[in-house]
């Protein structure tokens, strides 16, 4: 697990206070434990703070799942997954 | 401040029948108008609601809000009149605790079992004892907004913007 993974798990536990790592990796988004819409709110602050990228509440609803939004964060940001943690 | 006893009983017994009785866009609000609470058009008040038990004419309440079961808004404390004023479109979830000297703005949130102690602005979401903003509506909740198109439009708070409004 890289760098950028690290730092994505984290903003979804900070989130998400009671969702295991495994969970979060694989669950759809309104699998994993206590999510509600508020909650999903916050990770969207979470993420702004963290990687700079805004996404708005539906594209996160949309994405649904931990390796869609990796992918839609590095897209935004279009540093590829082998530099990012260089760059990082 | 001394109560006249017979308009305190009267607006006691009105409460009463408003939280028991049927009628949530009617029969509920003409009892709590009748008290002296202000209220606009299209409001829903559902049961169990209690609107300042002394002195409800330090209520106001705007078109298309919704009240939920339980509700408790206090308008004054002691010396400390300055009522509760609710805006339009407002969405007041079950069991939630507004307290004197509130403003809640058009379009704000209330979710359940929260207790708002300051003003609330427009379009925003409050949560938790004592309520905090935690995210920004894109669309009124109340009254015609599907849930899933309310949830999907919700934003962060942004991050220049103050906590509270006072």
């Amino acid at each position: 697990m890289n760098d950028y993974d690290d730092r994505l798990i984290r903003c979804f536990v900070s989130a998400f206070p009671g969702a295991t790592c495994d969970e979060i990796r694989t669950a759809h988004f309104d699998a994993i434990s206590g999510w509600d819409s508020l909650r999903g709110v916050t990770l969207l602050a979470v993420l702004d703070e963290e990687f700079g990228v805004q996404i708005d509440m539906s594209e996160l609803m949309d994405l649904e799942t931990f390796d869609s939004l990796k992918l839609h964060l590095m897209g935004q940001r279009q540093i590829p997954e082998s530099i990012a943690s260089i760059v990082d | 401040m001394k109560e006249n006893p017979f308009k305190g009983l009267v607006i006691r017994i009105l409460q009463t029948m408003a939280m028991i009785l049927p009628g949530g866009q009617n029969l509920r609000v003409l009892l709590h108008r009748a008290r002296g609470v202000h209220i606009g058009n299209n409001v829903w008040i559902s049961y169990n609601v209690v609107l300042e038990t002394q002195s409800p004419h330090l209520i106001s309440i705007g078109d298309d809000t919704f009240i939920g079961i339980g509700v408790i808004v206090i308008a004054h404390f002691k010396e400390l009149r300055s009522g509760v004023r609710i805006g339009k479109q407002v969405f007041i979830g079950p069991g939630a605790i507004i307290l004197p000297d509130v403003e809640i703005g058009d379009g704000a949130v209330i979710t359940a079992g929260s207790v708002v102690s300051s003003s609330v602005q427009a379009m925003t979401v409050v949560q938790g004892n004592p309520g905090v903003p935690v995210a920004i509506c894109g669309v009124p909740l109340w009254p015609a907004t599907p849930i899933k198109e309310f949830s999907r439009r919700l934003k962060p708070i942004p991050k220049s913007r103050p906590a509270q409004v006072k």
